[in-house]
């Protein structure tokens, strides 16, 4: 609620809807006459009180440009959004993780190293030009996947690589650091001592005590992504949230904006209360009495 | 074991490294836009983006033809027009038309159709460019009357731009439906729509006589760069909006380069309205000659589209005015002039300009920068967004000088890009008596010559008063891969896929 009420006056304060869909050469009569009938005229106050009645069953209206309700845009575009976001989620956590817990296993080996260096430079390379090379290798040159838009799993992999890339050098890198830490904790030296294998004590105790400690890292990450990879949404025409967002933005939809918001933020809260549970669940020590 | 699983990540290979291609396949075109059509209603959007898909998939009254050159008004769904009082314009209708769902076309659809624009509940943004109709009627199935509130000369060319919906069709789907599903008379039917992804044509109905593909797909690629590359993996055969630095490398990949020269001209506006040195003619003159717009479109504009020819309306456009020659690239005149005006240190002024909303806008307002303070005159720039940008120019806000693109199109008629002039218009740019007298003229001379004749004069008095600076028409560009013909731009920014074929 309160997200919504500042957003509605932000959007508001940006101007003026009707100047972007009425043609240049229009008179300003016709101006006038649109803007009534979509009741962007009224003061501010009749406005918010119209928008809060609406609220309360979840009516955001019609978005202005496309004149389809809000929310079903949203709804329609979010599988992708999803399907994105777990997608390089998976990646990240996966390969992220595991190169973590063998950097700190081996901090001193070649492989190790190199991986460090890699996750370094994941971090500091921009989407806009990962993504584009990418496109450039995969696409132009060995025309081994897809350009643009969505539909099989080929057009998910170009995509989710280049979003994977930012989350998947943090975990890696935040990894390595807890791993290390957590190696040196009293009970690894136990369970070597109990003589068990080297994988063992790494894998069942070591890194699955790390794991624990990367969940918050990946519920902040999913939350960044699912509020859109405007950047990666828009190299590769990925037809999520993000990308339709920015659009609304720049066309001043303020129906489509606010479902846009509403509906992110709902996803937002709900992962945050899930890594929570889950944190508590896999962690007793922080259960509350 | 081993031998078969090889055998099958080859497969998989091959299926990977193959499948993504599509086949050269004579009857389908995927064309890569920036953005497909906002809705399928062609009352509620007036978009290029938009009125590509809606040129064809439903028709109009009139309609504007560039095959021989110009622009010239021809039949449409009407096979002709006359005047019958100065207000009333009378329709005569194609008999036999259909809609692609049987429903006939005749005056009760022409009724239905203008109506629906002009109703408020359509909340339709057409209605701006039929501002003077006032009402509809139908004298037989066939004849059809267009009543204006005040007598407009150019009610013909408007009806161009107002396309025909069936009203049986409509009533009986509702409006959302027709929005994602519309029938038209066009010679395409809409097969899929999926908004802001992808709009899906297949030929249909009688008027393809002449139509060689099937199916015209219009997939939205945002990003200029991912435009490209969607290109040059054989993803799509054609490109909308093609970045100017991308042209080289793209006809050495064998690709065409086709593009029309837009009927809008970019241009420094000189508002002499505000209290500042433009008041002063001679200022107005020196910024004319102090700026080289033949540099600018030789490098900004790389050449595509054309030199604006001293005044705002091209060759194309009615009431382009031949015998108008454009100032000289000469920056010693113009430090005399701006001498002679009392300014002979200069003086500082500020500008609005957009990015990347108009061709080569950025770097256009760069060099103009660099023009002006050549003969001393210091421009202050500001960007603005588009949206802002709008607002300006809705109420008459913008800064003393302002870069904008402004267009004769749909209707190539040089009233709507020289009503910026008007010192009546809400924007504020122009203080000139004689154009105003001149353009309100012709705004009520219904004959055609005369009408012509007013619109050079009021060409003529821009130019001479330099009320801007006039500098190019754009491209509408296109790459289009070398196995497709009759792939031919217009200046009205459309584009009509029943020329197009693609070879095998």
């Amino acid at each position: 609620m309160g997200i919504s009420t500042l957003l509605f006056f932000v959007m508001r304060l940006s101007g003026d809807p009707v100047s972007l869909l009425m043609p240049l050469d229009a008179p300003p009569e016709a101006r006038a006459a649109l803007r009534r009938e979509l009741g962007l005229d009224a003061s501010l106050a009749v406005q918010y009180v119209r928008f809060v009645k609406r609220l309360v069953v979840f009516d955001f209206g019609d978005s202005l440009r496309l004149r389809q309700s809000a929310l079903q845009l949203v709804l329609d575009r979010l599988p992708a959004t999803l399907w994105l976001s777990l997608a390089s989620m998976g990646l990240a956590l996966g390969v992220g993780f595991g190169s973590g817990v063998f950097a700190a296993v081996r901090p001193s080996s070649w492989l190790g190293s190199l991986t460090m260096l890699l996750s370094g430079l994941g971090q500091a390379m921009p989407v806009f030009w990962s993504g584009t090379l990418l496109l450039l290798i995969f696409s132009v040159q060995l025309r081994w996947l897809p350009a643009f838009g969505a539909g099989d799993w080929r057009h998910l992999v170009l995509p989710a690589v280049a979003l994977a890339g930012w989350p998947m050098a943090r975990i890696a890198r935040l990894t390595r650091v807890a791993m290390v830490e957590t190696l040196q904790h009293d009970y690894i030296r136990t369970a070597h001592a109990k003589g068990m294998v080297e994988r063992v004590v790494v894998l069942k105790h070591a890194a699955a005590n790390t794991l624990i400690s990367i969940f918050t890292v990946v519920g902040v990450e999913l939350g960044v992504m699912l509020g859109g990879a405007i950047v990666t949404e828009t190299i590769f025409s990925w037809p999520g949230l993000g990308r339709q967002l920015m659009e609304a933005v720049l066309a001043r939809d303020y129906p489509l904006v606010q479902a846009t918001v509403f509906v992110v933020a709902l996803l937002v809260l709900t992962i945050n209360l899930v890594v929570d549970v889950a944190y508590a669940w896999a962690d007793p020590r922080i259960r509350l009495g | 074991m081993g031998r078969v699983s090889a055998a099958l990540v080859l497969i998989g290979l091959c299926v990977l490294s193959t499948a993504p291609v599509p086949a050269a396949d004579p009857t389908t075109l995927t064309i890569g836009v920036g953005a497909v059509a906002e809705t399928l209603d062609p009352h509620l959007s007036l978009s290029g983006l938009s009125t590509l898909t809606y040129a064809n998939v439903f028709s109009t009254l009139t309609t504007v033809d560039f095959t021989r050159g110009g622009a010239e008004l021809k039949p449409g769904l009407a096979a002709s027009w006359k005047l019958v009082n100065p207000t009333t314009w009378e329709f005569t209708l194609r008999r036999g038309v259909q809609f692609s769902d049987g429903e006939p076309f005749n005056a009760e659809t022409v009724k239905f159709s203008i109506e629906r624009v002009m109703d408020p509940a359509t909340k339709s943004p057409v209605r701006g460019r039929i501002p003077n109709v006032e009402a509809v009627q139908i004298v037989d199935p066939l004849t059809v009357r267009v009543v204006s509130k005040a007598p407009d000369p150019i009610l013909p060319k408007r009806m161009a731009v107002v396309f025909m919906v069936p009203p049986k069709y409509l009533q009986r789907v509702g409006a959302k439906q027709f929005a994602s599903k519309p029938v038209g008379t066009g010679s395409f039917c809409v097969d899929q729509y999926v908004p802001l992804q992808e709009v899906s044509l297949v030929g249909c109905g009688a008027g393809s006589g002449g139509r060689r593909l099937q199916r015209v797909k219009m997939v939205q690629i945002p990003e200029a760069s991912s435009r490209v590359a969607a290109l040059r993996s054989g993803g799509v055969q054609a490109i909308q909006n093609v970045p100017l630095d991308q042209v080289e490398l793209l006809k050495k990949e064998n690709f065409q380069i086709r593009y029309a020269i837009a009927g809008r001209t970019m241009m420094l506006m000189l508002r002499a309205q505000t209290d500042t040195p433009l008041k002063d003619r001679n200022v107005r003159l020196a910024l004319s000659h102090a700026v080289d717009s033949g540099a600018i479109f030789t490098n900004l504009v790389r050449g595509f589209g054309a030199l604006a020819n001293g005044q705002p309306i091209g060759p194309d456009g009615f009431g382009h005015n031949p015998a108008i020659k454009p100032y000289s690239y000469d920056p010693g005149r113009a430090k005399e002039l701006l001498a002679k005006a009392g300014y002979p240190n200069g003086f500082t002024i500020t500008m609005d300009a957009t990015n990347g909303v108009y061709v080569a806008d950025r770097d256009t307002a760069q060099s103009a920068q660099a023009y002006f303070a050549a003969v001393g005159v210091t421009l202050k720039e500001v960007t603005v967004e588009f949206g802002e940008f709008q607002r300006r120019t809705d109420s008459g806000t913008h800064e003393p000088i302002f870069l904008g693109s402004y267009n004769y199109f749909p209707i190539m008629d040089g009233d709507f890009v020289l009503q910026w002039f008007w010192s009546k218009h809400p924007v504020k740019v122009g203080a000139y008596p004689e154009f105003d007298r001149t353009f309100e003229a012709s705004r009520s001379e219904m004959d055609p010559r005369k009408r012509e004749e007013l619109l050079r004069q009021a060409s003529k008095i821009v130019h001479d008063e330099a009320a801007a600076v006039y500098l190019f028409r754009p491209p509408d560009i296109y790459a289009v891969a070398s196995g497709v013909a009759g792939f031919t731009p217009r200046p009205d920014l459309l584009l009509l896929f029943d020329q197009i074929s693609v070879a095998q």
